[in-house]
């Protein structure tokens, strides 16, 4: 339902962003763009959501489980009202300008009806057509009428017409005789629609390498090479082989297994020349967990670099080779060699001692790269958006999620191969760069929240009815259902008693909400599946009825019951009675929640004027809010102002003084220059800081706080730097090179020292910039001066995903690369006037003796010393090497875990100009979530403090790590122990610490779990 | 005999609804519709629907403030630990504080425990299995688990105990099997859990062959000295306070106490060993009895002494809190440097209130004190 | 963390009862670690069957009936 908030006229637009493909990145992009006020249309050519996301096992650098992340994503995607999702569509064509765009889809046919689906697998149990399963990398088979995996969104099954007997030769059909719901559709047709949008966001994503296109590694002839993302269908418990790793060809385990990097990137002989940015550390990951697994398989990585260039990556790194012993081999592999015997593999590769070793490996993994998705090069084309030399989609200067087209952004992989947090913030910034330009169409086409009265039910007996649910086969498979009713309805209070077939599909709603009035039902039990899947459904069906929505209770005997019991039916049966007693105890003492709400103050709060910082105002502004502006010195501009080209030719120093003026400029910005943030107060949306100059000190409301601080250069003590006039950073390089042109012709010999404060036992981390920044100035000196003779000694040489070209660049103009290790590293010292750097190349294993006219060292990025201080003023988390702590490394990057606080640039870790700049439309983004309401509602399941029972002793305060609960002054002048609802996330803490039993929490209070387990 | 009848022919008739009980009342002044004098005339008129199923039954402290008022002298406390057992039956049941955990313990302990709690002992002193005197410990090992986050030792009072005994010559037994005395049990309305405890108890001391039972905790005291003859029999041994055998036997023990610093005391009479057992004079003796200490004494001591604010380890609460604050006040009133409690309970509430307030009075149990201010040989 | 210490005091309580704190198990499992979760518990009770039924059970308590000791 829409409703035009507005009395203008026409030429208005459109208030949605229509996102396509739904991997990570568009999702992000997707619940940002909703979260802040628009309608989102998301668009995907596969029958349901996830990319590629969804099908990794783990996650590198936390080991997280990929689908437990996305997870609650998606949900919250699936469940969003102001979001439509649109998979199984095709996109057409696009025309119009921004703000004004006309979209046109084919929502292809499924054959099946989503109103009437509900996934019970009948039909793909009884389909007799089986098909290699692209989600499972073609591991197993899949049946012709599918779903990828039983949690799929949309939960609607596709029939594959490719592969389908009835779509290819006209007989079967039997996929629809089983079908209890008549869902099938065979004649089902395409649909054109056009759709009206404000912005475009392309989010296509990528596809994999074909490995069959490097032959000598045999994938494709040979059983026992697979490829990483087949390996991680494998390592997945949900996959083909329930996690157990197996060799193709006989299923028996593997004891050695070789990843081989870098198959089909870095290869100019295959035209694919960068870096796919994320195979190192995936490699890594996969060898991780293969140990973890098992300590008697072992892993070795043929690698040529190793690209541990994000944040925590490093850490992984060394961690994987001490504590899990996996083992790297500097040598990548000219070919595999199968032996017909056993289908092990033989691999050969050179020692540094020059000599060739062979090795026979059980199975051997490829870590392929990742290519543009076709279908998005192909919609590229069609709707006019240029594409870069890799093929991938071309992104303005500064500004990765711009295209060349107005109105169109682009994000995650199909910008470039990018691990899954450069995603995430790549899909924020899109989608505060689209709405930017849809400001004033705020809210224009959001649902509105219907009202819907309540029965008050405080004078009632509970009158419990109870829903056993069959869930298909999934449960009445396993479990007497029948039983489990008739049980159910012998225990005291309840009322109604039945079983039905699926308790989630339309028409059995319908049918709980006519017992509900019948027998008025005043608390409502169903037995069936996990409260992840259908809980809010169930509580929305409460409400329509009626009901207060927190009068429910899911018993889980599915996931908890018949899904892990299955060969004990009966025993099943009788936990599934005692779990729904369980249920009924609980249902018998819940009572109705109400949610409450604050009003928001609508401003943001910036700390840090500089790249960030500015570009985060600025896009605060643009969105139609105010922002003040804090920056601790008397110039804003910070770093940027003297980083005067990138290696791509874009120039920070003169974007910035541009910025510097819009900002200055805008209308809706507060700068303050030389003040600091003393003190913050408040919660999420209603905080009170102290601003403090030197005029004073005062105060402002905001809403959102920004934290932009910045970062850095290191200022070695080692390599004689400040004790030898000719050895200096790379900024102090660029500067010479830029402000003295004419001195810089003069160097012959220059040699460039990586890493220098980076990659330390101290320090472990990877400063990220200084690989490309060697090559950047390399490149810049061989402009000057062509025959300079230019050395750059590296560890790792770094230049991710479309830098790697500047890297083959440099080599091809001459410039020398020496590898040194962390136990051996260069030395310099003086030489008459000049320098001599003497480094042991491991390569070659002997010592190189480079005399030098400059040493430039690539000095490492330190956080500010002042973010410690902020820090603690804020109460913010910093990381163990001083930058700032995000909620979450893949999936929550630019926000803080306390509620309301954002991050962004240098202030979070090393990083690029215009990753900055991405980062801080990014934070914006995010913050929007809050801001573009006026108000916002407080959980209902939150913790409740009995006035009388509290003795104000501080317990609570002490247990709360959201800072929720505080001993206050209440209005009678006693102390209590006060909650703030915004911040209270419900879990329960406080309760264990409260030794009154003052504190308890609402819907989780001990008598409702007590009596769960005492009846 | 049902004491139910007992009670309501004997005490509450006897009720002249004269107002002074609900005037003593410490929970009265804090919780405004708490009123011994409107419980008792609830009962006389058989309007017992509003006690039996409030919460007000169970803020009552049973202090006995009232009762050493009262005109007629009604055993208020003995009338409201009536009506909570029938309460109980009826499902009305208190607020438990620190999550029921010294109540489960006490419950658990009516079975077939098999307890190692006497660590402590024998790394503070000397005690046997068998003897003539028996220091019955009761429930300070686990307070001092419990309590730790208050940063208190309550066993220090047992190590001392057990100094002082053993300086004085006596090796007194010390059992793993003691059980809580009952005490909250009884008070709880729970008079099966109570008769359990008290029966198991009563062997533990019978096996050990001992005489004489010494308590340093007055509510085991009283509830020994006073309840279990009501409920178990007369005691086939004699039942003693800590503060009377030491005052008794101390003098001639050559024991010798030196002087402190800290030498200006003020006592705080529990209520389980004031008002209810009698006690006021042998802990004061002690104390007097120190060289070069001063004892001042509070506005409200002896018989007037204000309670705790807290009663077994139920319905703590802001009242509780604003009972103890005055008590501490008073405490600082007196301008004595130290708090003494003799009572395990009134140091663990007393120390929790102070410890959110500015008060730079310290509280110190009387049995720590002496045994602190013993001469180091 | 908090966890750790009331976990910790309770064993204390526990051996003060005199009852055996193997009774008590404390581990973090993540929602991802299914295998963990089951193998935690199938060990735990494996352990608890041995231990035998907790002595200070009386027929008063609801019986939670521990499954029939499997041959693996």
């Amino acid at each position: 339902m829409t409703q035009k908030t507005r009395l203008t006229a026409q030429a208005e637009k459109t208030g949605s962003v229509t996102v396509i493909g739904s991997g990570i990145a568009g999702i992000q992009a997707a619940l940002d763009v909703a979260s802040s006020g628009f309608r989102v249309h998301l668009v995907e050519e596969k029958a349901n959501v996830g990319g590629v996301m969804a099908q990794l096992d783990k996650t590198f650098p936390t080991n997280d489980c990929s689908s437990c992340m996305m997870g609650p994503k998606i949900a919250k995607l699936a469940t969003h009202p102001d979001i439509e999702i649109l998979a199984y569509t095709d996109v057409l064509g696009l025309n119009g300008e921004p703000g004004r765009f006309q979209v046109t889809l084919k929502k292809k046919a499924r054959a099946v009806d989503p109103q009437k689906c509900v996934a019970c697998n009948i039909c793909a149990e009884k389909c007799p057509q089986k098909v290699p399963d692209p989600f499972n990398m073609h591991l197993q088979p899949r049946k012709a009428i599918y779903i990828p995996y039983p949690q799929a969104v949309p939960l609607v099954y596709t029939i594959d017409k490719e592969h389908c007997i009835y779509f290819k030769k006209g007989k079967c059909r039997v996929c629809e005789k089983v079908c209890n719901n008549k869902a099938i559709l065979f004649d089902q047709e395409d649909e054109i629609i056009t759709l009206e949008t404000g912005a475009l966001i392309l989010a296509g994503g990528l596809e994999l390498f074909d490995a069959r296109r490097k032959q000598e590694y045999g994938y494709g002839r040979w059983p026992n090479v697979i490829t990483s993302l087949q390996y991680e269908r494998m390592l997945s418990a949900a996959g083909p082989f329930r996690g157990r790793i197996q060799r193709l060809s006989d299923g028996q385990r593997p004891g050695r297994i070789a990843w081989i990097q870098c198959v089909g990137s870095r290869d100019s002989h295959l035209g694919n020349d960068y870096c796919s940015s994320v195979c190192c550390m995936s490699a890594t990951k996969q060898a991780m967990i293969t140990r973890e697994h098992s300590l008697d398989i072992d892993t070795t990585i043929f690698f040529i670099d190793m690209r541990a260039h994000g944040k925590g990556f490093d850490r992984f790194y060394e961690r994987s080779a001490s504590d899990n012993t996996v083992r790297y081999v500097r040598s990548l592999i000219s070919r595999v060699v199968p032996n017909p015997e056993d289908d092990s593999l033989c691999i050969t590769y050179c020692e540094p001692d020059r000599s060739l070793r062979d090795e026979t490996y059980d199975m051997v993994v490829l870590s392929v790269g990742l290519c543009p998705n076709p279908s998005t090069v192909q919609l590229a084309k069609v709707i006019g958006v240029p594409l870069n030399e890799q093929g991938f989609i071309a992104s303005q200067p500064l500004d990765i999620v711009a295209t060349a087209k107005p109105g169109v952004y682009v994000c995650g992989g199909a910008q470039g191969p990018k691990d899954i947090p450069d995603s995430v913030q790549q899909g924020s910034s899109a989608a505060a760069q689209a709405t930017a330009v849809l400001a004033d169409s705020r809210g224009s086409l959001v649902a509105v929240p219907r009202s819907l009265p309540q029965r008050d039910v405080s004078a009632e007996a509970p009158s419990i009815g109870v829903f056993v649910c069959h869930c298909g086969v999934n449960i009445a498979g396993v479990v007497d259902v029948e039983a489990v009713a008739d049980f159910a309805r012998k225990l005291s209070n309840v009322t109604y008693a039945t079983h039905c077939m699926f308790a989630c599909s339309t028409d059995q709603l319908r049918e709980m909400q006519q017992a509900i009035s019948d027998h008025q039902l005043n608390r409502v039990v169903v037995a069936s599946c996990t409260p992840r899947t259908h809980e809010p459904i169930f509580r929305k069906t409460l409400q329509e009825a009626g009901l207060n929505p927190y009068l429910f209770e899911l018993a889980n005997i599915r996931e908890h019951d018949s899904w892990v019991h299955q060969a004990e039916p009966e025993a099943a049966t009788q936990k599934a009675k005692e779990l729904v007693r369980m249920s009924v105890s609980r249902a018998r003492l819940l009572e109705p929640l109400y949610e409450g709400s604050y009003e928001v103050v609508q401003s943001a709060l910036v700390i840090g004027g500089g790249l960030a910082g500015l570009s985060a105002a600025l896009s605060f502004a643009q969105q139609g809010f105010e922002a003040t502006l804090v920056e601790r010195t008397a110039e804003l501009g910070g770093n940027a102002r003297t980083l005067a080209y990138t290696e791509d030719g874009s120039s920070p120093a003169r974007y910035v003084q541009d910025l510097i003026e819009e900002v200055e400029n805008q209308p809706l910005i507060t700068v303050c220059k030389e003040a600091q943030v003393t003190s913050t107060v408040g919660s999420c949306g209603d905080f009170t800081s102290q601003i403090a100059d030197k005029n004073g000190s005062r105060s402002i409301s905001h809403g959102v706080v920004v934290v932009a601080t910045g970062g850095q250069e290191y200022k070695p003590t080692e390599y004689l730097y400040g004790r030898h006039p000719r050895v200096v950073t790379q900024k102090e390089f660029e500067d010479l090179l830029q402000a003295a042109p004419e001195k810089a012709k003069q160097l012959q010999h220059v040699t460039m020292i990586q890493c220098v404060g980076s990659r330390e036992p101290e320090f472990l981390y990877c400063s990220r910039v200084c690989c490309t920044a060697a090559v950047k100035n390399s490149l810049q000196l061989k402009t000057i001066n062509p025959d300079a003779q230019i050395s750059v000694l590296y560890r790792d040489i770094r230049t991710f995903g479309f830098k790697e070209t500047a890297y083959l660049q440099a080599r091809r103009q001459g410039v020398r690369f020496y590898r040194f290790e962390l136990d051996r590293k260069p030395e310099v010292t003086r030489h008459a006037d000049t320098l001599l750097v003497s480094v042991f190349d491991a390569q070659l294993q002997t010592t190189v003796q480079l005399p030098s006219d400059l040493v430039v060292l690539s000095a490492a990025i330190r956080p500010r010393p002042e973010s410690r201080e902020l820090a603690e003023t804020l109460r913010l988390p910093l990381d163990e090497d001083g930058f700032f702590m995000e909620a979450h490394p893949k999936l929550r990057p630019l926000d803080f875990a306390a509620p309301g606080f954002f991050l962004c640039g240098l202030a979070q870790g090393p990083k690029f100009a215009d990753e900055s700049i991405s980062q801080a439309r990014g934070a914006v983004s995010r913050a929007l979530a809050v801001l573009s309401r006026k108000k916002i509602a407080t959980d209902s399941m939150i913790n409740r403090v009995d006035a009388q029972l509290c003795r104000a002793c501080g317990e609570c305060e002490k247990a709360c790590c959201f800072e929720a609960i505080k001993v206050k002054q209440v209005d009678s002048g006693r102390q209590q122990a006060v909650v703030t609802a915004a911040q209270c996330t419900g879990c329960g803490v406080c309760n264990v610490a409260c030794p009154t039993g003052a504190a308890s929490l609402a819907h989780y209070k001990d008598e409702q779990i007590n009596r769960m387990i005492e009846d | 005999m049902d004491p139910l009848k007992h009670l309501t022919q004997k005490q509450i008739d006897y009720c002249m609804e004269c107002g002074l009980c609900t005037g003593s009342c410490p929970v009265s002044r804090e919780l405004s519709n708490f009123s011994p004098r409107q419980m008792i005339k609830q009962v006389l008129l058989d309007l017992e629907s509003d006690l039996m199923n409030g919460r007000e039954i169970w803020a009552c402290l049973s202090c006995a403030a009232c009762s050493e008022r009262c005109p007629v002298e009604i055993d208020f406390p003995e009338f409201i630990s009536a009506r909570r057992q029938q309460a109980r039956d009826a499902g009305n049941v208190p607020q438990e504080s620190h999550h029921g955990v010294l109540q489960t313990i006490a419950g658990l302990q009516t079975r077939e425990v098999n307890q190692q709690r006497t660590y402590w002992a024998r790394e503070a002193g000397v005690f046997a299995d068998t003897g003539d005197v028996f220091y019955f410990v009761g429930c300070l090992p686990f307070f001092d688990v419990t309590f730790r986050y208050l940063n208190l030792s309550p066993l220090d009072t047992a190590r001392s105990v057990l100094t002082l005994l053993n300086k004085m010559g006596v090796e007194p037994v010390i059992s793993d099997h003691e059980r809580c005395c009952g005490h909250d049990a009884l008070w709880c309305g729970d008079h099966s859990t109570f008769r359990r405890l008290a029966e198991l108890n009563l062997e533990v001391i019978r096996s050990s062959g001992a005489k004489t039972v010494v308590f340093s905790c007055p509510e085991g005291y009283v509830t020994f000295k006073k309840y279990y003859p009501q409920h178990v029999g007369e005691l086939p041994f004699e039942v003693l306070h800590m503060t009377e055998f030491l005052s008794r036997e101390l003098p001639n023990a050559g024991v010798s106490f030196q002087s402190s610093s800290n030498r200006t005391v003020t006592y705080h009479d529990p209520c389980r060993l004031g008002r209810l057992a009698g006690v006021y004079d042998p802990p004061r003796q002690l104390l007097e009895s120190l060289p070069d200490t001063v004892l001042v004494e509070m506005e409200r001591n002896r018989q007037y002494a204000l309670c705790c604010g807290t009663s077994a380890w139920m319905e703590c609460s802001s009242c509780s809190k604003a009972i103890q604050v005055e008590r501490i006040e008073e405490a600082g009133q007196t301008g004595a440097q130290t708090l003494i409690t003799a009572c395990p309970k009134c140091q663990i509430h007393l120390s929790c209130a102070r410890s959110a307030m500015d008060s730079d009075i310290e509280i110190i149990d009387l049995y720590a004190y002496l045994a602190m201010r013993l001469t180091t040989e | 963390m908090r966890c750790k210490k009331v976990i910790e005091e309770t064993r204390e309580i526990l051996r003060l009862l005199g009852i055996d704190e193997r009774r008590l198990r404390l581990k973090w499992i993540s929602a991802s670690e299914g295998m963990v979760f089951a193998e935690e518990i199938h060990d735990f009770v494996q352990q608890l069957q041995t231990l035998g039924l907790n002595p200070l059970k009386t027929d008063a308590d609801p019986i939670l009936d521990l499954p029939e000791k499997k041959s693996s």
